[in-house]
């Protein structure tokens, strides 16, 4: 029955690529306009790079002369203008009827950057992942999001039919998500985190039957950071299937589908681009970049070329589930980036290696990042157990994976835990 | 987008009274709302106005029709949770926005921010004895079962919605039971709160009793 009704919006999620191509250079010509006028940080990008709305009459012009902006731009704009939408907001929030809110980026690398909203209830886009996961109406589908940043998580839910159960992501929530998985058996979850698959693991390691507890999920959504393989066999292992899921470039989010390859971007709502981190040269399909966003639909906040310092691998390959929307990786940030002996590392780089040593199988590890360019490659890695030897196994691990022979440092990995928010910890420290 | 007709849930949602999984309608959300619209007129918000909201997310049964009311009232909101990792958004949010009111300060928010992080906010309102005793203006926001109350300026007990719900003193604990149709009935559900009620006139001039926690 859920193979049989797989798509949400079928017209849309299979639309034909040339037909998909058009209807993205159609809102863009659409939206530029708005976010020009409005968009106090847009207009001052374009008005220095000389360019107007009536200069870009094709996607073509629009790769050619629009000007990029990053968040420093944004928060430049913020601390110079006293503007605390960082000149972004393209609405009046008071104006009568609008439903406003401003909700805020997880503030990974500094202040929260604010994401101004005005809307009304109903389903967003993400009813096209949540129908993917086989979620159908008259389902229960827990909300277990690690930050709570407004209602349209769970007005997606109801959208879609299902009722939210609201839950607190931390771990020891586990054992009042188990009563209410046996209550209500909920067919959905958004989301499960790397640090909640650790408590999972010592829940089932107690002899809980945590497959048995979550027998009724049809599908899991894995946020926060990269999933490693490790992690997935180990989640597999209860019978449950994840679905990755990923912001993109603070202008939405992309989900897994059940192919698991990749992360579908809605691209009627979104134009990627995919760049070379340090030019403004495309890559080729596929290959590592940094992703560049412009949102299609989003008239409150309309981020135009915005350079998210995200690195990823992106795809417009039509995927086996029948969707033409592009796929994609993400791969770590691009502040985040090391150089050893000419060679990029990410933390996903190294991540299998990390998880393949029993000791520290919960990859938990930080890279030592004090400047970009490094004479060696410096991790402090998390166990679980202290054994004789296990510095060298785990360089071992990474110089067998990698071709780069780290310096590790061992710490318990409570102490990396302890570091982070309740979904991930900080993977990249400067000491 | 091309919508897809499906059935509405009867069940709003599922969050937490208590230790209790609590369901809630969409016509209970939407009642509850009422009371809210009255609540955030009372911490001093208006038209144009801004309440910052702090919490955990099984508290969407009490916060939804709080942020509901701020749109009824056209003003705007803005949330942060109530953890200890993410209190420095709250620290942040009140620093970028200045909010006229900021709702749900914990004992884990002022224990995790600077002591001076509340100091421009007009108006405080906490949901435990040591952000109360921490910030001298704070105000109470009480969940009493599956409703809330909130202290006026004159900080003499937490008015709740008389016209919605009875609490009542039952031995040494505050009970509260549904006085309009819920989904999930209170029939003297005992709210973990001690205290007592309040009936007489308030200086602010509002009609709703009121419950004093000891």
């Amino acid at each position: 029955m859920i193979e049989a009704d797989r798509y949400w919006e079928p017209d849309v999620e299979c639309l034909p690529r040339p037909e998909l191509d058009a209807l993205q250079e159609q809102k863009l010509l659409e939206l530029l306009p708005w976010a020009y006028e409005r968009a106090p940080l847009i207009r001052h990008a374009w008005d220095a790079a000389g360019v107007t709305p009536d200069d870009i009459d094709s996607m073509e012009a629009f790769r050619e002369q629009v000007p990029f902006i990053d968040k420093d731009a944004m928060r430049h704009f913020r601390d110079d203008r006293g503007d605390p939408y960082g000149g972004m907001l393209a609405i009046d929030l008071s104006t009568p009827g609008v439903f406003g809110a401003i909700f805020s980026t997880s503030g990974t690398t500094g202040d929260p950057t604010l994401a101004p909203f005005a809307g009304r209830e109903g389903p967003t886009i993400l009813a096209r992942e949540f129908w993917e996961l086989g979620v159908r109406p008259g389902d229960a589908f827990v909300e277990m999001l690690f930050t709570y940043r407004g209602p349209a998580i769970h007005w997606t839910m109801r959208g879609i039919g299902a009722t939210p159960i609201f839950v607190d992501h931390d771990p020891a929530e586990l054992p009042r998500l188990f009563e209410l998985s046996r209550e209500f058996e909920p067919t959905g979850w958004y989301n499960l985190s790397g640090p909640l698959v650790i408590a999972l693991q010592q829940l089932a390691e107690s002899g809980i039957d945590v497959g048995k507890a979550l027998s009724s999920y049809r599908g899991i959504v894995y946020a926060g950071e990269p999933l490693g393989p490790r992690a997935r066999r180990l989640v597999d292992s209860w019978g449950l299937e994840l679905f990755n899921h990923t912001g993109v470039g603070d202008v939405g989010a992309a989900t897994e589908c059940r192919e698991h390859d990749g992360c579908h971007v809605w691209e009627d709502t979104a134009l990627i681009e995919v760049l070379d981190p340090d030019g403004d040269e495309p890559v080729a399909d596929g290959e590592r970049g940094e992703l560049v966003s412009t949102t299609l639909m989003n008239l409150v906040s309309p981020l135009v070329r915005y350079r998210s310092d995200d690195l990823v691998r992106f795809t417009r390959e039509p995927c086996a589930c029948g969707r033409t929307h592009g796929r994609v990786w993400p791969m770590g940030r691009k502040s985040d980036e090391v150089v050893v002996d000419g060679r990029s590392v990410l933390p996903i780089d190294v991540w299998p290696a990390i998880e393949d040593v029993p000791e520290t199988a919960a990859g938990l590890f930080q890279m030592v990042r004090p400047t970009r360019e490094l004479d060696r490659l410096r991790l402090r890695v998390g166990y679980a157990r202290l054994e004789p030897g296990l510095r060298g196994r785990v360089e071992d691990a990474v110089e067998a994976h990698f071709g780069l022979r780290p310096e590790v440092e061992l710490v318990e990995q409570e102490v990396l835990l302890r570091q982070g928010p309740p979904h991930k910890i900080p993977r990249v420290v400067k000491t | 987008m091309t919508a897809r007709a499906v059935p509405v849930p009867k069940v709003w949602g599922i969050g937490l009274v208590g230790a209790e999984a609590w369901r809630v309608s969409p016509e209970d959300v939407a009642d509850e709302t009422e009371s809210a619209v009255e609540h955030l007129r009372l911490l001093g918000i208006r038209e144009g106005g801004l309440v910052l909201i702090v919490s955990r997310l099984a508290e969407t049964i009490h916060v939804a029709p709080l942020e509901l009311a701020a749109g009824r009232l056209d003003a705007r909101w803005s949330s942060c949770d109530a953890t200890e990792g993410d209190a420095f958004r709250t620290a942040s949010l009140i620093r970028q926005l200045r909010p006229d009111a900021v709702i749900g300060i914990t004992e884990t928010i002022v224990g995790a921010v600077t002591a001076d992080a509340f100091d421009d906010v007009p108006v405080i309102a906490v949901t435990d004895r040591v952000a109360r005793d921490a910030i001298p203006t704070a105000r109470w926001w009480l969940r009493v079962g599956p409703t809330s109350a909130f202290e006026c300026e004159e900080r003499n007990g937490a008015h709740y919605d008389g016209t919605r719900w009875l609490v009542e003193q039952l031995a040494d604990e505050l009970v509260v039971s549904n006085l309009r149709n819920r989904l999930s009935p209170a029939r003297q559900l005992p709210t973990g709160l001690r205290g007592r009620v309040l009936d007489d006139a308030c200086p602010c001039g509002s009609s709703w009793p009121r419950v004093e926690v000891s």
